[in-house]
């Protein structure tokens, strides 16, 4: 790593890129109260004083019961499958913890449809998933709402209760818990390209303007999501004959054009760092937080300051470019459930684990929704902040979320996989 | 000699008695049957339930489902005859390569003796004991841009190599890397059957080196060579690391096909019917050699 690139963070190119991209969050509608994201709920502290005091009760609660299963599965992203996190919740409970990290969306709900929900007990993915799929299958249970709708206190604007994909689709029951999320777009090196061309550019400046110069962090989903994006319209709902016409177009371009495909974020991190290649396609903040942690803040998640017409609205007169993703952590429909799976949710919510969560993930870091309470907030470092673009009260980081849809269900996927694989095989002909 | 004393030495000593079993199995397939349910449990088994899930309809997660051919359609309709393409010529160059790099290798190895040869075993082996992966990012870290080679030569001579990762020669090189034990042990294995004397015998009658490579030592170290070529193309067709850490997207194996198929394609019946493919592919490969050579009467069985 380049300990020079600590005084980079500091270039006027930077200060530059991050004043205008106040200024463009503001002239979006993104009104100052929101900016300020970190400010939070009035609350907040309120709500972390209660996620304590409930967490005691719970480990009370867990010492006085008997015969219950003291093994805990866990099916997650990373973050909450590292020690750091489970660790302190094994020896405060006398439980046994065994996390799997998931390797997709798609392929954990399978595992439960498959028969997983005898084997899991707390499932931990991308918002949309429990709303449409898991609850309506009766995969998931819901949570004692009285319990744990104070906890959503702790949250950022933007998160509080009563939130849209964390409710099933009636609004009566409550399916999980929101914790890690991000803005994605593109990554990109402040060294090798200006961000406010690849903002104000979208995808295409990316894909056509920086041909043979990018990388494509190869998660084939957001691959797929992004190609929508760039192609002027939003994945999550059905798509016409023309619409698949120009994302067969665009998906083609985009590995044609591209340098490298990897699903190594560290490695295409490192490749920006060398100047190997300029960006990567997607980005996120959680791609590039961890080299940011190590002084290389030249690398920044850039969000598209115009969305497809579809995402145009008068709030949002350049619509929204990027997609953000909400981790929801909820109760698997165990036939042979365990109290420590509910016990894990609200340990989670204790400002240490929340912390946690958000900076001992191995290789990333990444915001939680928690960091609205002051006592979250103040644990993580200024450098931590400046991983995951935190900003001034968290403006940066809110600027970024603005202009993001959310994450959901893109009904055209397999049929958008097959043109995404054809594509990829097609660059070795 | 007396006529009851020869009659008792021409007597055929009489055999033991084979015990034979109630429900007339061999004892020799008794013994095996520990291991025969194994192999049905997790090897045909599997193979079978990949071999059904590949004729389900594209979305199944269970079996019960009306079989269908749409699997194999799809593939002969879509690019995957790219990824089929690649991974035979990487299993077959990389073959050729390890050939060349090993028998003579060999044949060196074979003339170490003592605690040397130890020694060069050991050094042979020991990267075994290392993760593939882990080996193979080494290599990243050493052939990529600002990499140790890149760093090295920088430093001492200002001259930059830039990335020599992402192209087709690193992946070769990856896959020769990490199954050069793969070639190099079987082909010692058939130098052993190499008698010295036979070689000093056909340089006494006035053979040249390469009619006693030709017509001596090939044709018996031949079962070797063979074994290592089958073993290393077989593993090789399902080279998948290498093209990931070394190619960086820069070709898809069918092995890279297949993962993504059972992940984020979420179709299993695909996947599965790419793997059946794979397994023709690589028992023909195999049918084919064996159906040229007697490896019996190669390794003096018959």
């Amino acid at each position: 790593m380049n300990s020079g690139n600590i005084f980079r963070s500091f270039s006027s190119s930077r200060r530059q890129f991050l004043k205008q991209s106040a200024a463009l969050a503001a002239a979006v509608g993104v009104a100052p109260a929101a900016l300020s994201a970190a400010a939070g709920r009035a609350n907040a502290a309120t709500g972390a004083a209660y996620a304590d005091e409930l967490w005691e009760k719970t480990k009370a609660d867990l010492a006085g019961m008997s015969d219950i299963r003291m093994d805990l599965n866990l099916h997650s992203w990373e973050g909450y499958t590292e020690e750091p996190v489970l660790d302190p919740f094994s020896r405060q409970t006398g439980s046994n913890v065994n996390p799997q990290m998931l390797i997709s969306d798609p392929a954990a709900v399978n595992n439960l449809r498959g028969g997983g929900t005898s084997t899991w007990d707390v499932i931990n993915l991308n918002n949309s998933w429990q709303r449409n799929q898991l609850f309506p299958e009766g995969l998931i249970t819901p949570l004692d709402k009285d319990k744990f709708a104070p906890l959503y206190d702790m949250n950022v604007a933007g998160f509080e209760w009563p939130y849209h994909w964390a409710l099933d689709q009636s609004g009566e029951h409550l399916l999980g818990m929101l914790q890690r999320y991000g803005p994605a777009g593109l990554a990109v090196s402040t060294d090798a390209v200006d961000p406010q061309t690849i903002e104000s550019g979208g995808y295409m400046e990316m894909i056509e303007g920086a041909k043979g110069q990018y990388g494509i962090l190869d998660y084939e989903n957001w691959v797929i999501m992004h190609t929508c994006m760039a192609s002027g319209f939003i994945p999550f709902r059905e798509h016409t004959a023309d619409e698949m016409a120009k994302f067969e177009e665009n998906i083609f371009k985009l590995f044609e054009n591209a340098k490298k495909v990897s699903d190594d974020q560290a490695a295409l991190a490192r490749d920006m760092i060398t100047g190997e290649i300029i960006g990567t396609y997607p980005g996120s903040v959680y791609t590039v937080s961890a080299a940011r942690l190590e002084g290389e803040t030249q690398l920044v998640n850039v969000v598209p300051a115009e969305g497809p017409e579809e995402t145009k609205t008068a709030e949002r007169p350049n619509g929204q470019g990027g997609i953000v993703w909400i981790e929801i952590t909820s109760l698997v429909n165990n036939p042979n459930p365990t109290p420590l799976a509910e016990a894990f949710l609200i340990y989670c919510h204790t400002p240490e684990a929340a912390y946690k969560v958000a900076a001992k993930a191995p290789g990333t870091l990444n915001p939680v929704v928690q960091m609205g309470a002051p006592e979250v907030l103040s644990q993580f470092s200024q450098d931590e902040l400046e991983a995951v673009h935190w900003g001034e009260e968290g403006s940066w980081l809110a600027s970024l979320v603005d202009r993001c849809v959310d994450f959901d269900i893109n009904p055209d996927y397999d049929a958008m996989h097959d043109l995404y694989t054809q594509a990829k095989r097609a660059r070795g002909a | 000699m007396t006529e009851a004393a020869i009659e008792t030495l021409t007597q055929e000593p009489e055999r033991p008695r084979r015990k034979i079993l109630p429900w007339k199995l061999s004892e020799g397939f008794v013994a095996a049957l520990p291991i025969i349910i194994l192999l049905f449990i997790g090897f045909i088994g599997p193979m079978a339930l990949v071999l059904i899930y590949s004729f389900m309809p594209r979305g199944s997660f269970s079996i019960p489902e009306s079989p269908s051919l749409e699997n194999y359609v799809d593939i002969v309709e879509q690019d995957f005859y790219i990824s089929f393409g690649w991974s035979l010529f990487l299993a077959f160059i990389s073959v050729v390569i390890l050939l060349i790099a090993c028998y003579p290798l060999a044949v060196a190895l074979r003339r170490v003796k003592g605690r040397r040869a130890h020694l060069l075993t050991l050094l042979i082996v020991a990267p075994l004991f290392v993760a593939e992966n882990i080996r193979l990012q080494g290599w990243v870290l050493f052939f990529d841009k600002g990499g140790f080679l890149d760093g090295a030569l920088k430093v001492v001579t200002g001259l930059e190599t830039g990335s020599l990762v992402n192209n087709v020669p690193a992946i070769v090189f990856g896959i020769c890397y990490i199954y050069l034990p793969f070639m190099l042990f079987p082909i010692l294995l058939g130098l052993g059957n190499v008698p010295r004397e036979a070689r000093e015998a056909a340089y006494d009658l006035g053979g040249s080196r390469w009619r006693v490579f030709r017509d001596i030592e090939l044709p018996l170290a031949m079962p070797g060579i063979l074994i290592g070529s089958l073993l290393c193309f077989v593993i090789s067709l399902g080279a998948f690391n290498e093209a990931k850490f070394l190619g960086k997207g820069v070709i898809v194996t069918v092995a890279q096909d297949i993962e993504s198929a059972f992940t984020f394609g979420q179709n299993w019946p695909r996947g599965s019917a790419l793997s059946v493919l794979m397994i023709v592919l690589a028992g023909s490969a195999v049918w084919l050699a064996m159906r040229r050579v007697n490896l019996d009467r190669m390794l003096g069985k018959r």
